[in-house]
């Protein structure tokens, strides 16, 4: 059995993570879903290093960030 | 030649202080177009969450509101989109000012004919007559141009809502050799000219929201992006009668010789 690829939300504004987070929710996804504040926190947990080193293998089926 | 020699100098100082002065006058430009920028880009993130967490509430709690906080809710939102879309407005403004023009020959009849025709999509409910001239071939950044025609042609679209039969005219005047005016004409609500020199301001409106909708940047784009092309923009019109608006365009080289050959 495959697993579900997580979905990636780079984010450092609170608000926009819950109002995300609860847009996803509306439509019941089974994918587990990571927030990482900055982007150093999210390379952090594709390179699976530091305090993502133990996480299991695989990329995320998609990444959520805004760039400036 | 004492006093000869006397006055270049004072014009070559003249002259010193005026480039100084113009240098001044583009930094300070430069800092208000960054300070509209960070401004209305910064406004965006907590109007962006006063629109979700109200929209959330909606969502969550209407089975528990009573009808009036229901409307309270809506009117939040609404002024909360109103407001969203002034930032758009603003930002796209602010753009305009800061982005390099890229100038090409451009066919402002084929624009023109292009522009219609997608708007002619959102108002086949509605009887307009159309009339589009001959328009020669100009020198500019054509999406800046296309952005003056569809703000003017949903301005004439708009301000004719009233009649059950709009007129608009799209056509130009004044040939020169060098220049050419173009103008788009309605038979709308027109407006008072003694308000014309507020016509071209940002947030500038002479209508009521209520009777027309708008953030009032429309002709404050159109005069800025004719500005960067070295022309000139000027509205005639009287209340009822109508509105006919104006800019001026550099000719492409090819077609002024061609309008010069003209008989």
């Amino acid at each position: 059995m495959t697993t579900l690829a997580s979905i990636l939300i780079v984010e450092d504004d609170p608000n926009d993570v819950e109002l995300t987070l609860m847009a996803l929710e509306e439509y019941n996804l089974a994918n587990e879903v990571v927030v990482t504040r900055d982007g150093q926190e999210a390379l952090d947990y594709l390179h699976r290093r530091g305090q993502y080193s133990n996480r299991s293998e695989g990329n995320p089926a998609v990444i959520l960030l805004d760039l400036k | 030649m004492e006093q000869r020699r006397r006055r270049e100098d004072e014009i070559r100082k003249l002259n010193q202080e005026l480039g100084n002065r113009a240098a001044d006058l583009e930094a300070i430009n430069k800092e208000l177009e960054s300070f509209t920028y960070s401004v209305s880009h910064d406004l965006r993130a907590p109007l962006r969450h006063v629109v979700g967490y109200s929209e959330m509430l909606q969502r969550q709690a209407s089975s528990l509101l009573d009808e009036k906080s229901q409307r309270f809710i809506r009117t939040i939102l609404d002024s909360a989109k109103k407001m969203g879309n002034l930032i758009d407005d603003l930002l796209a403004f602010s753009k305009i000012g800061r982005s390099e023009t890229r100038k090409t020959e451009v066919d402002l009849e084929q624009l023109v004919k292009e522009v219609v025709a997608e708007i002619g999509q959102d108002t086949k409910s509605r009887d307009i007559a159309w009339k589009i001239g001959a328009l020669p071939v100009c020198k500019g950044d054509r999406s800046m141009l296309r952005l003056v025609v569809v703000n003017l042609v949903s301005n004439a679209v708009k301000f004719t809502s009233m009649r059950t039969q709009a007129e608009i005219e799209i056509g130009c005047v004044n040939r020169n050799k060098k220049e050419v005016e173009v103008f788009v004409r309605d038979n709308g609500a027109g407006f008072d000219m003694q308000y014309a020199n507020k016509l071209f301001g940002v947030f500038q409106r002479l209508h009521l929201a209520e009777q027309f909708e708008g953030t009032g940047i429309g002709l404050a784009t159109v005069q800025r992006i004719i500005h960067r092309h070295d022309g000139k923009v000027r509205g005639e019109g009287a209340v009822d009668q109508g509105a006919t608006f104006y800019f001026s365009l550099p000719k492409a080289q090819e077609s002024a010789e061609r309008t010069a050959d003209a008989p």
